[in-house]
Parts: structure tokens; sequence; C-alpha cells
């Protein structure tokens, strides 16, 4: 049996496997007990594959990348490589107290392992779309190792309004690689527009506003995964 | 023919694009070549190698690396990484690819002033930020998480090079690299160079100084002051390299 991989941030990471996230709690206890599937699983079963989930919440596109060098051992003739990039402001810093990585953002930050002036350059810094051209970079290696090994890869992003949707319409429309290529565009339409448009709802809506979780909910995800499904299937 | 491919900082640069019009005499290795060489211009290690090797050679390091919107010349770790992802539609069966990890300190930052993606150096002060920027990256970077980074980085590389067919070597400059996964690199699958000779606190550097290589200064008695490799150092390196790649092909 072939393997779907999946890899990206909290986008792709799913329900089942963020056990401590607080508003996913909640979703399943709104929804007695059960959490609804997600787009990779639902993705998976459509294509008869087997699945393996690589992504992981607050996630930043080094993260994502070195998740995929981690893992391209695996990656074999016929499987299905799904990249979801993220914000490029997100990167990755040491905690020295504890030997680990920290992910961080814009927005609020732990400031006993980095000042709050470092850590505003940093983001400040990586707004730049600069870092966009690294994220399509990483991809020239991914592509060149997919058609070598003969697996197929595609990306999309849960950054909107900058990677892949701010290449010209008229080039990006000619690359399949990237997932609803034919109509996502920088101006109005893009994924989540999509998504939003053939009924798929938040968390957030599907809980009429009692988790205020932006993330998709049980519609989202099974047109998320219909869209995505259509697209590799053509 | 096949392809030599080298990525890497300057330590992997040839002599010839100091000489490029117009020359710049504070530029050490310009300096090196009018006024202690007579203007005869010396080959870098890869040009030599390739000679030995017959193969043709593409220089992508340092100078030679992809600028502006990649990452400066000086190359950190992350611009030699671009390169070699910008390159390796190029690569094919039976080239040889290799690639010199520099300095781990070096990272990354955007210049809005030049509207570069530039490489900051351990002494730049001077640098598109505030100092305090400069000082915490420095400090959090030479955390051995950014080594064990680089090195998962390696797998990518690894896997083309076994699908491809390509032959794939790795060095560095950086002493801490080397203590660090000094394991990791010893292991006959690491695909890095000179691994039987390599100890703790004997780096390529050191190495390459036991067996007779000496910096520009080092060559000069002191006049000019350039801590990249003369002559000796390259042909050193060269020789050296050929060994290992030849016994390993």
């Amino acid at each position: 049996m072939n393997t779907l991989f999946t890899f990206g941030c909290s986008y792709t990471q799913g329900f089942n496997r963020s056990e401590n996230n607080n508003f996913y709690r909640r979703f399943k206890e709104y929804r007695n007990g059960n959490l609804p599937k997600d787009w990779p699983t639902l993705l998976s079963e459509k294509l008869g594959f087997e699945l393996k989930n690589y992504g992981e919440d607050a996630s930043g596109n080094n993260q994502i990348f070195q998740e995929i060098c981690s893992r391209c051992d695996e990656f074999n003739d016929g499987d299905i490589v799904i990249v979801g990039w993220t914000f490029i402001d997100r990167y990755r810093w040491v905690d020295y107290e504890n030997n680990t990585w920290k992910k961080h953002g814009s927005g609020h930050i732990d400031e006993n392992y980095i000042t709050k002036s470092t850590h505003e350059e940093i983001v400040y810094n990586r707004t730049h779309p600069f870092y966009i051209e690294e994220i399509y970079n990483y991809e020239k290696i991914i592509d060149e190792l997919s058609f070598n090994k003969k697996f197929k890869v595609y990306y999309w992003s849960a950054a909107e309004n900058s990677i892949i949707t701010n290449i010209p319409t008229e080039k990006l429309r000619k690359i399949k690689k990237y997932i609803l290529s034919d109509q996502i565009n920088l101006e109005n339409n893009n994924l989540r527009q999509i998504i939003t448009k053939k009924s798929g709802l938040t968390i957030n809506e599907e809980t009429n506003g009692f988790i205020p979780d932006d993330h998709l909910g049980e519609s989202g995800h099974k047109v998320q995964s219909e869209l995505f499904y259509k697209h590799i299937i053509n | 023919m096949s392809t030599l491919f080298v990525f890497g900082d300057s330590f992997s640069e040839e002599f010839k694009e100091f000489m490029r019009p117009p020359v710049n005499l504070t530029q050490g290795r310009s300096e090196y070549i009018v006024n202690h060489l007579n203007g005869i211009v010396p080959d870098g290690w890869p040009t030599k190698l390739a000679d030995k090797l017959g193969y043709e050679l593409e220089n992508c390091a340092g100078i030679n690396g992809v600028k502006h919107k990649y990452g400066g010349e000086g190359n950190c770790n992350s611009s030699i990484f671009n390169n070699i992802s910008l390159k390796s539609e190029k690569f094919k069966k039976d080239d040889i690819v290799i690639i010199e990890w520099t300095t781990m300190e070096r990272f990354k930052w955007v210049n809005d002033v030049d509207n570069c993606m530039s490489t900051i150096l351990p002494n730049q002060f001077d640098g598109p930020f505030n100092v305090n920027v400069l000082e915490n990256v420095l400090v959090n970077r030479s955390h051995y998480l950014w080594i064990n980074e680089l090195f998962i980085s390696h797998n990518i590389i690894n896997k083309l090079a076994e699908s491809i067919g390509f032959n794939l070597f790795y060095w560095t400059v950086d002493r801490n690299i080397v203590n660090f996964k000094l394991d990791e690199i010893k292991n006959p699958n690491s695909h890095y160079l000179l691994t039987d000779k390599l100890k703790i606190n004997l780096d390529y550097k050191e190495l390459f100084h036991s067996l007779g290589a000496r910096t520009i200064t080092e060559e000069v008695n002191n006049k000019i002051n350039d801590s990249h490799y003369g002559i000796t150092g390259h042909n050193i390196i060269s020789e050296l390299f050929y060994d290992d790649i030849i016994n390993k092909l």
C-alpha cells in the first residue's frame, strides 16, 4: 500500500494529535465526546493510502522543511507527499535551560529565554518576501528528490496571502504541484475563501462562536479533503 | 564529462575571482597575488582537484554562490544549502559534489537598505540591527541543536545523491561541528572527507596545518592580514581530497 505523507503546521496536524489543545478539547466536549476526521485522514481514505501525518502545531517553515529532511528516507515510488507551508514570520529558538527548541511567531513570547526587542526584530525581518523565496528554494531540492524517487509532491500554504499566492496568476496556473493552482489567487480567491464558498466552516462557526478557534471544523476539513483529492486525481 | 560541484564559503573560493577588474588591493587575496606572487594567479583547490580528477568544475562557493534574494557571498550554512538546492537539478550520475559547511554562528538577515539577503558574521557589529540582536543570535546559535539541524538537512542531500548516483562529500571549517559530531562524521556512511584523520580537537583546519598548509598571513610573514589559505593550503587540500575521493569512488 502506498503512503500519503503530510507536513505542515496546525492546519495539517489535525484534531486527534492535538490532545493538549484547549480549543480542540472543548470542541470534543461540544460534540459529545468525538472529534471529526481531519483532511489528511479523509484524503488518505479517499486515495486508499496509508497516512503518515507529520504536521505539528506552531511549526515554522524551517521546521517543516527539517521534518521533511528527517522523513525523506520513508518516501517511496508511488507515494504522495503534501507540504503545507505556514506563516513566514515563524522561527525556532533554542531554550538553553531545557535544551529544546521553542517555536516563535508574531505575538506573545516568554521573555525568559529571548528578549522582546530581539524577538520583534527577528519577526519584522522575517516578514520580508525574501523569506518566501527561501521556501521556493526548499521546494527545488524536494522536487528533485520527488522526480528521482518517483513520489508525487504537492504544496499548499496556510499563509494564504503570501506563499504561493504571490506567484503571478498566469504563471501559477501552470504549476500543478501547487494544490488548486487553477483556482487560487492573491486578490480574492485563496484556499480559505474557496473552502468558505463551498460551505466549509471553522470551529468558531460550527459552534456558533462558543469555541473561538478559526481552524477548520468538520465541514471545513471535509471540503479541504475533497478539493485536494480532486486536484491530485486530475 | 562529469562535473565537480563545489559549495561552501570563502575557503572554497578560487583566487582568480579576486583579480577581476577593478582589482581591490585592500582585499587580502588580491594583494597576495599582486604583491607576493608577481600577479600570477594560482589555482584554488577546487580547480586543482577538478584537473586531477579530469572533471569539469562548477564552483558555487562563496563569491560564486547565488546572492541577493538567497543570501550573501559571505555565506552562512543556510545560504550554502540554498545554493545546493538551486543547483540540484543539474546533478547527474557520477558527478562529484563537495559541500563545505561554514561556521555555525553566521546567519541570514534581510538588509532593507540594500534590499538583499545578507549573511551576518560574528564580528559584524555594524549590521542592520540592534547589536543586542547580534549577541542574542550568536549565543543562541552556539547551542548544539543548531548543529543537529544542519545534520538533519544532510538527509535530503544524501538521499538525492543515492537516487541520482552522484558522489557526495562534506567537510567543514567549523571546529565545533567536528567536535560535536565526531562519531557521526566518522561513520563510514557519513560522506565526510578525511574521516580517518579527524580527532577531537584535530579538525580540518588543524589537520591541514599539521601537513603544511599555511594561511596567506603565515606565507607572507604577517605582511597581509588574511586567514584564507595561500598556495600551500590549496595544494594540501586538493591532494588530501583527491586521495580520499579516489579511495572512496
